[in-house]
């Protein structure tokens, strides 16, 4: 009889440190981070354009069939990146913009980390960012596009004062960054989103954007690396006062049952039914 | 009378392995059909005709009415074995040629090839695996960063049991992965009393994941399976088992978990025949033995870079990977239930103290139920993949067939 003791006593210790490390551990978020393979290490073939991509990303083009566009894998400087550049030609074509965009987009849980997290990463710019005086509309960009399908948050990155310019559903931070040497910035997406006063959104897109318009043909290239997420671990909720008193409910329970066998079994131990 | 009724048993389970056997081969044959594109690979077409000719000469052998059919007793096992063959054939060389499913065997082949030319594994990053090798990009790990995992993080045996691959030119290290899997078959196989044989390796075919599917997609546990296949074997020699503990825990880290279960085993079997002098001095020469065994392969790279050694053996161990999960851990990957891996992790702890209190203390009873303790640990932990859990069953097996013998020992 003693032996099963042990037996009965290990299991309810058993539920019950789980039920203590479950109440204890609950509503801490895990959340892993929201751009995945940030760093860009496996490149596979997109059999629709037959190039290569970045596991995970997506490679999107806006470019008239004299332009052309490409994202590759590049070191600058001594440091592994990934190169966008675009090339507009001179010839007078419909679209507007010349562009390459490298996207992921995020919804669910990747959505709510990327509105928790602040989003890091090195930026290699080699060109001014140009925009129409008058209108303070872009004219180029080199830098990291969010876009929830309505509004637009542009981070630009180049050698410009620090600003910001508001649109209804555009909003352009330009962060400014030296020209032609590798630099450490970070953005607040959910702080740009507050200050628009624009909603949380339900699905995004995070891009490194790289474009240019028919007023700068040419050449463009910028280096982007060492994407970085930084999301907090913190409490979402904890377990209600109903919820706990459950767990309590059912470890009595448990133990209860566990005892209860117990007794049985030393009864019938003690009535001579046990071997 | 005794002997008669034995072959009577013997000749029933004879043609229920080869009615298993003809089932399991029809059910490969479709899948290869499936997978086998027999438009442009003419040898799937005959090696299906083999095979499907091999299910019915088994049809017939099962319901034939004659007891010479015990002169081939063996066909069952013979037969799995090669439709085991001819899906590794369609797989590797016409569904996937050239290109594993894991990046686990990517990386260990790719090390392999580093320290050929001198080079130490752990300390490089091994991204470049991936796409030599063409890894399926749904079965690539990720770690909470979002980061690939391009690092070693296997001991070091899982890659230096690869080598004969590389001194024999051959390209596709899934082969090695097959030699140790008919291996631990046919040491199952023939370590089962004879009159059990024809049935022994049915729970392993239960699915075709275990014998094929996980090989041939470049899951490599067979590579440790062997090794604690003969520690079973040779459990009653500690310094050999010990030997094979030690090789098994060199090859992945799996059978770790196995470890405190084993010293028990060692401490408290034969209680009633051995001295407490006797046991201990057999638990230490099985923990010395399996240290040692342990040590050898790994001891250069330790050696070479301890941190980087540690860091990459380690990290597997102790999480540092996305929570992706057939076990527990699903409440919180589909249901949102919000728990960390550290809840997982005590959880995993706790249910294994839990066995090994009553491995202990019910040690006559539980014995052999240990090859169960680390798949469930595995499944409560919040990294809990199949492969976790199915590559015990060749030594439950083994299990079930020691309580045969011992029976029969007892009976007769």
């Amino acid at each position: 009889m003693k032996h099963r003791v042990v037996a009965l006593i290990s299991t309810a210790l058993c539920f019950l440190a789980v039920s203590v490390a479950f109440a204890n551990y609950y509503g801490q978020i895990f959340q892993p981070s929201p751009i995945l393979n940030p760093n860009m290490k496996f490149w596979t073939v997109d059999p629709n354009t037959n190039s290569t991509v970045p596991y995970l990303w997506q490679i999107d083009e806006i470019r008239g069939p004299s332009d052309n566009a490409s994202v590759f894998q590049a070191a600058i400087a001594s440091r592994p990146g990934v190169s966008l550049s675009v090339f507009r030609s001179n010839e007078n074509e419909s679209s507007v913009w010349t562009t390459v965009h490298l996207r992921q987009d995020l919804h669910g849980q990747a959505l709510d980390a990327m509105f928790n997290s602040t989003v890091s990463l090195w930026v290699f710019p080699t060109f001014t960012y140009w925009y129409n005086q008058r209108y303070k509309n872009p004219e180029n960009v080199f830098g990291i596009e969010i876009n929830d399908g309505s509004n637009l948050v542009w981070y630009v990155f180049a050698d410009d004062q620090n600003q910001v310019y508001q649109f209804p559903h555009h909003r352009i931070i330009v962060i400014q960054t030296p020209l032609n040497v590798w630099s450490y910035r970070s953005v607040d997406i959910a702080h740009e989103y507050t200050q628009a006063g624009w909603k949380k959104p339900d699905s995004l897109s995070f891009i490194l954007i790289l474009g240019t318009t028919n007023i700068h043909p040419g050449n463009w290239v910028g280096y982007f690396s060492g994407l970085n997420v930084e999301t907090p671990l913190e409490r979402m909720s904890t377990l209600s006062a109903l919820n706990m008193g459950t767990l309590v409910a059912s470890n009595v329970l448990i133990i209860g049952i566990l005892a209860t066998a117990g007794i049985l079994m030393w009864k019938r131990e003690r009535d001579g039914y046990v071997n | 009378m005794s002997n008669r009724t034995i072959t009577l048993n013997e000749t029933f389970l004879i043609r229920l392995s080869f009615l298993f056997a003809a089932g399991f081969i029809l059910a490969e044959g479709l899948q290869n059909w499936i997978r086998g594109d027999i438009e442009t690979h003419p040898e799937v077409v005959v090696l299906l005709l083999i095979t499907y000719t091999l299910a019915f000469a088994l049809f017939i052998l099962a319901t034939l009415n004659s007891k010479s059919i015990i002169c081939v007793k063996d066909l069952a096992f013979l037969s799995l074995v090669a439709s085991i063959l001819v899906s590794w054939y369609v797989i590797t060389h016409v569904e996937h040629p050239g290109a594993y499913q894991t990046d686990a065997l990517a990386f260990a082949h790719y090390s392999a090839i580093l320290f050929a030319r001198g080079i130490n594994p752990y300390t490089q990053s091994l991204d470049s695996a991936l796409t030599i090798f063409s890894v399926n990009p749904q079965f690539i790990t990720l770690t909470p960063t979002g980061d690939l995992v391009s690092t070693l993080n296997y001991p070091a045996l899982q890659f230096l049991v690869l080598f004969p691959i590389l001194w024999l030119h051959i390209q596709d290290a899934r082969i090695m992965i097959y030699v140790f899997e008919l291996l631990t078959l046919f040491v199952i196989y023939r370590w089962t009393p004879r009159e059990i044989r024809p049935i022994v390796l049915i729970p392993l075919f239960a699915g075709s994941d275990l014998v094929i599917n996980f090989s041939a997609g470049a899951v490599a546990d067979f590579l440790w399976v062997l090794p604690l296949v003969l520690m079973v074997v040779w459990i009653d020699r500690p310094w050999l088992s010990g030997i094979m503990f030690g090789l098994a825990c060199a090859t992945k880290q799996t059978p770790w978990l196995l470890a405190p279960f084993l010293i028990v085993w060692f401490m408290r079997d034969g209680r009633a025949i051995i001295s407490v002098r006797q046991r201990i001095r057999r638990t230490l020469t099985f923990t010395a033995c399996a240290i040692t065994a342990f040590t050898i392969p790994n001891a250069w790279f330790m050696w070479l870079n301890f941190t980087a050694w540690y860091t990459g053996v380690v990290t597997p161990a102790l999480g540092n990977l996305v929570v992706l999960s057939q076990g527990l851990s699903l409440i919180t990957l589909a249901l949102g239930v919000p728990l960390p891996p550290q809840f997982y992790l005590i959880t995993a702890v706790v249910v294994g103290l839990t066995f090994l209190v009553n491995y202990f203390t019910y040690f006559e009873k539980m014995r052999l139920t240990v090859w169960a303790f680390p798949a469930i640990i595995l499944w409560l932990s919040y990294r809990g993949l199949q492969n976790y859990f199915v590559f015990w069953m060749p030594l439950l097996v083994m299990s079930a067939v020691l309580l045969y013998k011992k029976r029969f020992n007892n009976e007769t």
